[in-house]
């Protein structure tokens, strides 16, 4: 089956009195294990609506909608990258926050990403070249962002093989800063107008 | 694993709830195929073994840090233009325009008043090309921030006599001689001024697509406004030909070759380099192409330059075929000793005579010119053997860089590549410096310093 991806990865300025990020915390953790297309439909609802008040605060970001042969892959390298670099399973990583790859003294920054991988060929194929279909001067817009995000509660689940979504620091303790967002590593992000 | 009851279909695979991130994934196992859970669990973990563990993995190397408020990091050059201005950081310094002139080809100047409206009045008039469109150096005119630019902008004259226009209507004939087949797509990767020099002698056939990806800047390592200003000084022919060419037309992508120019003192220039993004393989098998002609300047730049070569490799995967032919190939009848000056502007010719104009079809063997059009062509002496040559993958610092496609967001520059530092408030998140200049420090940025 040819498959499409699509995955959005936003930073936000955020401040710890914002409700932001433990709103999206509260979402993802208390999410279900087993979710029916309604249920699947209302938790992207939950997430877009959240995200949607905070695109104005959107700083960098990058998307990609990726056809055919490489959709599997670029699925799986985004999740495998975002899992297995930032896990924290206590096996792996340890509990603390890795105090010397992330100065954090400037917690000013979450970093978001959404990522999909539906039917080609489907509906929510289709809605989303349809989405994606804008011109390259508004590509890295915050407008842009923000209806690529209200487009995902649009989508027809049952044409979507597999999504995720990453919220990053998972906790109020631990931050990302103006260093990290812009140190190597990041340089696909791009700067939102 | 339980097979999931039909009315909930997402199982979650994934679940973290740490420090670092939190995080789920779904897969819907009706829909799924052989996707193995075992060997992707086993894939994560050999990847987080090769990160060592640690956070690096995604790039959250420490910063240089300064001392107080600010911070060093490193940005994308063209962001940091559209963030602080097209001189950022250089708000005194001014362009140099060899070669310019106060009117346009037309000697007029009404490129005055289309300044704002560059990127708008040369996008591509079909539909089809209009994606592969990249008007970023057009769009620095029409930034509200650019006031200065359009101020300081002005046409730049061909040069050597208009042998580049020339150049490009030798290859307008050629192509008219086999009826303007829309099956050819032709890359002109010349200097910038060359390239739409060049293009404005083709445009009565061929459709401009331009791919100039950068902004102009004072101390830039591209001089993109010397290909602005060729632009600029065009205009006019872009426009008419634009009206009046039939369609479908063959497009002809125009790319700067300065794009990839060596950067050497990141004190005395700015890095305002950027890499081409060519339609796929797949987009120009869409667009019904199915041979390219790569024009670069001379016999010794046959080979496509480094940022170009997984494309072409692909192309040619893709039974796209791609010969080269410079544009030293295309050349004026030498003078006869006994004869007077030339007092019109010389014909081009493959070959350097119009008995050799029509060799280039049996060399290039795409198209057979008909019979009527035939005056028993000779084979040229003096030209490249860009007819035999054949993309073959090298490795490059772009290799294996591209993202994308499907949306033709393109390739990810290579690390340092089209980058700047910039000293930045922690604070406010102002960016307070840029590292450019002779100074050999950083200078104030003052803010916003368009206008």
């Amino acid at each position: 089956m040819s498959k499409t991806f699509f995955g959005i990865q936003v930073v936000v300025r955020n401040f710890l009195t914002d409700p932001l990020r433990p709103q999206l915390h509260e979402i993802i953790a208390r999410s279900a294990s087993e979710q029916s297309l309604a249920d699947k439909r209302a938790f992207w609802k939950r997430v877009a609506a959240v995200l949607n008040e905070a695109v104005p605060a959107f700083e960098m970001g990058y998307w990609d909608l990726v056809r055919g042969d490489g959709a599997d892959e670029e699925f799986e390298s985004w999740s495998s990258e975002i899992e297995g670099s930032l896990a924290t399973e206590k096996e792996e990583l340890g509990t603390a926050p890795d105090e010397v790859s992330r100065i954090s003294a400037e917690k000013r920054y979450i970093i978001v990403t959404l990522i999909f991988l539906v039917e080609a060929g489907s509906n929510s194929d289709r809605t989303l070249g349809e989405r994606c279909d804008v011109p390259k001067s508004e590509y890295w817009t915050r407008l842009t962002f923000g209806r690529l995000i209200a487009s995902v509660p649009l989508l027809n689940f049952a044409n979507v093989v597999a999504d995720a979504v990453y919220l990053a620091p998972g906790s109020e303790e631990d931050g990302l800063s103006m260093e990290d967002v812009h140190g190597g590593g990041y340089e696909y992000l791009k700067l939102l107008l | 694993m339980s097979e999931a009851p039909p009315d909930r279909p997402f199982t979650r695979q994934v679940l973290i709830d740490g420090d670092a991130i939190v995080g789920a994934r779904w897969w819907q196992e009706s829909l799924r195929l052989s996707a193995d859970p075992v060997s992707r669990r086993r894939a994560l973990k050999g990847l987080v073994l090769l990160l060592g563990g640690s956070a690096a993995g995604l790039g959250l190397v420490a910063a240089l840090t300064r001392p107080g408020d600010d911070v060093d990091v490193s940005m994308d050059a063209l962001d940091l233009q559209k963030r602080e201005g097209w001189n950022a950081g250089h708000p005194g310094a001014v362009l140099r325009f060899p070669g310019a002139t106060l009117f346009d080809a037309d000697g007029g100047r009404s490129w005055v008043d289309g300044l704002a409206t560059l990127a708008s009045d040369l996008a591509p008039a079909q539909a089809s090309l209009a994606p592969f469109y990249v008007p970023t150096l057009f769009q620095a005119l029409g930034a509200a921030s650019s006031a200065s630019l359009r101020s300081a902008m002005t046409p730049v004259a061909p040069r050597a006599g208009g042998a580049d226009v020339l150049r490009g209507k030798a290859i307008l004939s050629l192509f008219e001689a086999v009826k303007m087949p829309a099956d050819t797509a032709v890359i002109l990767d010349l200097d910038g001024p060359t390239a739409v020099a060049v293009a404005a002698g083709m445009a009565p056939g061929f459709e401009p697509v331009f791919i100039f990806d950068n902004w102009p800047h004072p101390l830039g390592v591209v001089a993109s406004q010397l290909t602005l200003g060729a632009v600029l000084y065009h205009r006019p022919v872009f426009l008419r030909a634009r009206s009046g060419r039939a369609v479908p037309a063959p497009p002809v992508f125009v790319l700067d070759r300065s794009r990839l120019a060596h950067y050497t003192d990141e004190d005395t220039q700015f890095d305002n380099r950027y890499v081409a993004r060519l339609p796929t393989a797949e987009n120009l098998r869409a667009l019904g192409i199915q041979h390219v002609l790569y024009v670069p300047p001379s016999k010794s730049d046959l080979r496509e330059l480094d940022d170009l070569n997984d494309d072409f490799v692909a192309l040619a995967a893709a039974s796209i075929d791609v010969k080269s032919m410079p544009l030293t190939d295309l050349d004026a009848p030498a003078p006869r000793g006994d004869a007077a000056p030339a007092r019109s502007p010389a014909t081009f010719y493959y070959g350097g005579h119009p008995l050799t104009h029509l060799w280039f079809w049996s060399s290039y063997g795409w198209h057979t010119p008909p019979a009527a059009a035939l005056r028993a062509p000779v084979a040229p002496p003096n030209v490249s053997a860009g007819s035999a040559y054949r993309p073959a993958l090298r490795p490059t610092i772009f290799s294996s860089r591209t993202l994308g496609g499907g949306s033709g967001i393109g390739k990810q520059k290579p690390s340092g590549f089209g980058r700047v530092s910039v000293r930045a408030s922690r604070s406010t998140g102002t960016i307070t410096g840029i590292r450019s200049g002779r100074s050999g420090s950083f200078g104030r940025a003052g803010g916003r310093s368009g206008g």
